[in-house]
């Protein structure tokens, strides 16, 4: 058991690393470029991984703006696939 | 956008009226001859000038105002960089645009949404009956950062109505990489809790053995630290959490269950024991299509020396495929409790038992999403097997369970279910093969 213990450890400590690590890393612009092209994708990939997708004029822009943050945590997507989804549903809106 | 616009045509709308006034000057001047004075024109060059500028102070404001309106346009601002009081609207502001946003419908940050159904189950050695189940989901976007949770979980179970509280955390993202999550939160080591348990999302009536209301948690009441991190072109998501702990049932009496004895109670809600549960989930998606978990929690139990250790392996393929002219899932999650060798008190007489369980489901679906056919193309197979081994427990016996099921779906999110379920339990336990019927809808 003391090695579960450990274990547990690592994850914490791990998580704490990335915590550290995330603080300085942000690139918004870098970000930006690449997902006006991979929005649509990204958005029928992973809706798709556990559900049917919704057509993007079923919520108002302001509304799939909470229905995308939700997911972001639930879903464990990326910072920048959040974005860029965002960017493809409102374009479609 | 709609309301844009239609702010848009009403400046357009103003400009003609204000446009319109000048007839009166034309029919003025017209009684006295065909052309205007050099006055008389000036005066409407004015006017026209004046116009054009008021037109350019609207376009302006309003551009201004759905820049900083909250949450109509959050890509103007990037992901995760966003400065959450930029986005307040200014309240002590008596310009009519500016308090107008409050009432502009789809300009608000909270959203009431989740699932209801409605089902029949026909099973052998038990009553046939109806049931009905809500769950209002409410998200309430607090800032950028900032996301509050709430879901209710209304069924009916007896003679009663039940209402359960099954989420209430609050997020807040730290940066790209890390949210911070505190509150009663769905366990992330259950992929089938966290991903699949909602009624229009669930492939079948029910639920799968061992990893649904067996050995692991639905939810946590803690905190954990969680998000996706970018690996090229693959993907890693995490999480880890601390929790309350939950109880080890080791005693029964005449009116308890003795099936009871050995499992965990995770609705510990006021740790009782005041152990601390502790572990996480690490999901890698080599492909997009992919991803593959694992999960543990460990934990001292309260009511024992003993400790719990669970740990889960998960797996979720999901393939729009036009070889076979449709999309095919494929989900898959195995547990494995260890509780530890005790002795328990089956009423008043010791009962010494090894407590290590395990199990879990494999199920695969497949809809035709690319024939020529409408009403095929709104059907759906699919095909579950569970599996649960906890024969040297108290419970007795190991089971297994093949459910084979149709799905019609009328809209993305509403889907009407049947189903029939093959049970086979080990060493003459009872079966309970049937029908199960359920129509769900998603809001």
């Amino acid at each position: 058991m003391k090695k579960i213990h450990l274990v547990s450890l690592l994850l914490l400590t791990l998580t704490g690393l990335l915590v550290l690590a995330g603080c300085a890393s942000s690139d918004p612009a870098r970000r930006t470029a690449s997902n006006e092209a991979n929005g649509a994708k990204l958005w029928a990939q992973n809706c798709a991984r556990c559900h049917n997708s919704r057509s993007p004029t079923e919520l108002s822009n302001a509304q799939w703006d909470v229905v995308l943050l939700h997911m972001r945590v639930r879903a464990g997507l990326t910072a920048a696939d959040t974005h860029a989804i965002r960017e493809f549903l409102q374009t479609a809106n | 956008m709609k309301h844009q616009r239609k702010l848009i045509i009403g400046a357009v709308c103003a400009l003609a009226t204000g446009l319109g006034s000048p007839p009166t000057l034309f029919q003025a001047s017209a009684q006295e001859g065909p052309y205007v004075s050099k006055d008389e024109y000036q005066k409407l060059q004015r006017e026209h000038e004046q116009l054009k500028q008021e037109l350019q102070q609207i376009k302006t404001m309003l551009q201004n105002g759905v820049a900083k309106a909250p949450g109509t346009n959050a890509a103007a601002m990037p992901a995760g960089s966003g400065d959450p009081a930029a986005n307040e609207p200014d309240k002590s502001s008596n310009d009519p645009l500016s308090l107008s946003r409050y009432v502009f419908p789809g300009s608000t940050r909270f959203l009431l949404t989740g699932y209801g159904s409605a089902g029949f189950e026909s099973l052998s050695h038990s009553d046939a009956a109806f049931n009905a189940q809500f769950n209002p989901l409410f998200l309430w976007k607090v800032s950028d950062r900032l996301l509050f949770e709430g879901e209710l979980e209304l069924e009916l179970e007896d003679s009663e109505t039940e209402t359960k509280l099954e989420q209430a955390h609050l997020s807040y993202l730290a940066n790209d990489y890390v949210t911070f999550d505190a509150g009663k939160f769905l366990n992330p080591m259950n992929s089938f809790v966290e991903r699949y348990h909602m009624a229009w999302v669930n492939r079948l009536p029910d639920k799968p053995l061992a990893v649904y209301d067996g050995l692991l948690p639905e939810t946590y009441v803690g905190a954990q630290l969680r998000g996706g991190i970018p690996l090229g072109s693959t993907r890693l998501n995490y999480a880890a959490f601390i929790a309350n702990a939950p109880k080890l049932v080791t005693g029964v009496g005449p009116d308890d269950e003795f099936e009871s004895l050995g499992t965990l109670d995770f609705d510990n809600f006021s740790n009782e024991g005041g152990s601390i549960a502790s572990g996480g989930h690490i999901g890698f998606l080599p492909i997009p299509e992919l991803e593959i978990g694992y999960g543990i929690h460990y934990s001292g139990l309260a009511d024992s020396d003993e400790d719990a250790f669970l740990h889960s392996v998960d797996l979720n393929y999901v393939r729009d495929s036009d070889a076979l002219r449709g999309l095919l899932r494929v989900s898959a999650q195995w547990v494995w409790s260890q509780v530890g060798n005790g002795t328990y008190d089956n009423d008043g007489t010791p009962l010494v038992f090894r407590n290590d369980r395990d199990g879990g489901y494999a199920q695969l679906t497949y809809r035709p999403t690319k024939v020529d056919s409408s009403i095929l193309r709104r059907l759906e197979g699919v095909f579950r097997f569970d599996r649960f081994n906890q024969r040297d427990t108290p419970v007795g016996y190991d089971e297994s369970r093949y459910t084979v099921g149709l799905n019609c779906w009328l809209t993305p999110k509403t889907v009407f279910k049947a189903a029939y379920q093959f049970d086979d339990k080990s060493d003459g336990a009872q079966n309970n093969n049937g029908v199960l019927f359920q129509f769900a809808t998603g809001f």
